[in-house]
């Protein structure tokens, strides 16, 4: 991709086009008052794209050697399909397996993909559009990065839009996403006026969308950030109250007493004790971190998540099942899992 | 939730009781605003009686707390019971926020 006359220059012009992007997801991570995305994931966002980018350069290469004098309608209609699709392919990944809940760092991490994309295509770019003016590279550049960034970040904010709420991870719910990043990509590519309109549009448009997502995400997350906080600690509260088989959870546990035996009951409330207290410990950290303070990292999790997995071990599948009315399991709860499982390694 | 203001040796301590939740830890935020809006600089909360807090609650202890601080002021908590002790060492409030077992050690000092 990168051939060996590469001017210095060009690689000024790669800078310039570069530079605001990252400046652009540097920003981005700075409006999120929370942190929730660390920089590695940033990174990890950053070299997935890239390697999407090179994937994306062997197919359209491809593409293009087997349906020459097609090239204006692959890049319009072809070309935003399979870059689309090879950028989701992280930033579902990531969405689906809880390491982000939230709309804020999602559109982090849709932005960092897409910036590792831009970042590669515009290396492989070096070389066609060598010697070419400034104006030409700020709009081959710095434009379709943004582009890039813009449309992977829309789409993965959307997608956990869809999520929020349900308790499982269903991937009916990424096509909205996924398709608005390839139309969305699709029309930039159009030229609809001239390249000067599409990059103008993305560069105003995007910035715009995205602070209304981290307005609205950082309102949301305040929200269930109390309001979790409070059920896990009504639920402590109960558990631990003197009239505690008179509460919901208690009538409902001694519901159970014939399907079974005393010992799975009793680590079926272990379980839901320890569920909030780790769960409240999670959000309070969250919260403090809102308030701009720092907490030493807590030394008793890593024990407290693996008792709660010897726990569910021994209450078993059935168990489980049976408790799952009691326990709160969206993705969100599990993100907060695995974020405070990875601060332990 | 009733909330007695009463001085000790120079210092302001509010004795909170019943259940500090959304509504009423608004009601403590504005009795600490005034607290400080009076020059007090050095306030004791006792939470004997506090049979509950919740998120809001904890939010209002680690602001009024953190503006003092910001004032040069000092902030202690004392005689935590029951859930509201627990919520504190679950939250790790107590890192944050220093907790005394009596009035009078929380008194003692600063």
């Amino acid at each position: 991709m990168i051939t060996p006359s590469i001017h210095s220059i060009d690689l000024l012009r790669l800078a310039l086009a570069f530079l605001p992007v990252l400046l652009f997801l540097v920003a981005l991570r700075g409006l999120d008052s929370y942190k929730l995305v660390s920089i590695r994931s940033v990174a990890m966002g950053l070299g997935a794209g890239a390697i999407a980018a090179g994937l994306c350069f062997a197919i359209n290469t491809l593409i293009f050697q087997r349906f020459a004098g097609y090239e204006d309608q692959y890049a319009q209609f072809g070309a935003p399909v399979v870059e689309e699709l090879a950028k989701a392919a992280y930033w579902t990944f990531v969405i689906a397996t809880a390491r982000t809940a939230f709309m804020a760092d999602s559109a982090i991490c849709g932005f960092a993909v897409g910036a590792g994309f831009a970042l590669v295509e515009n290396v492989s770019y070096l070389h066609l559009l060598q010697g070419k003016g400034v104006g030409v590279w700020l709009l081959r550049g710095f434009g379709t990065a943004v582009m890039h960034g813009g449309v992977a970040a829309l789409g993965a904010t959307l997608s956990v839009f869809l999520l929020e709420g349900r308790e499982s991870v269903s991937f009916r719910l990424f096509i909205p996403g996924v398709v608005s990043s390839i139309l969305l990509h699709s029309l930039f590519n159009q030229n609809l006026e001239s390249p000067l309109t599409s990059t103008v549009a993305a560069v105003l448009g995007i910035p715009v969308i995205l602070a209304f997502v981290f307005y609205f995400s950082e309102k949301s997350l305040r929200e269930w950030l109390g309001g979790k906080l409070d059920r896990d600690i009504d639920m402590i509260g109960m558990i631990g109250s003197k009239e505690f088989q008179e509460t919901r959870v208690g009538s409902y546990l001694t519901s159970l007493q014939e399907a079974f035996p005393p010992a799975v009951r009793g680590d079926m409330l272990s379980l839901l004790q320890l569920t909030s207290e780790v769960s409240a410990r999670a959000k309070s950290e969250l919260m403090f971190r809102e308030m701009g303070l720092e907490v030493a990292p807590d030394p008793e999790v890593d024990s407290l998540l693996t008792e709660l997995r010897y726990l569910e071990k021994s209450i078993g599948p059935t168990g489980m099942l049976a408790i799952r009315p009691l326990l709160s399991q969206t993705p969100r709860d599990l993100w907060e899992m695995h974020r405070l499982g990875q601060k332990q390694r | 939730m009733t909330i007695d203001r009463t001085e000790v040796d120079g210092k302001v301590v509010l004795r909170v009781a019943g259940r500090m939740d959304a509504e009423n830890a608004v009601l403590f935020e504005r009795e600490c605003e005034s607290c400080l809006t009076d020059g007090v600089r050095a306030l004791v909360i006792d939470l004997t009686d506090l049979k509950y807090v919740s998120s809001m609650g904890l939010r209002s202890f680690v602001m009024i707390g953190q503006k003092l601080k910001e004032k040069g002021g000092d902030f202690r908590i004392c005689c935590l019971t029951g859930l509201v002790r627990q919520v504190f060492e679950i939250t790790r409030l107590n890192q944050v926020l220093p907790l005394h077992d009596s009035l009078e050690s929380a008194l003692v000092g600063g």
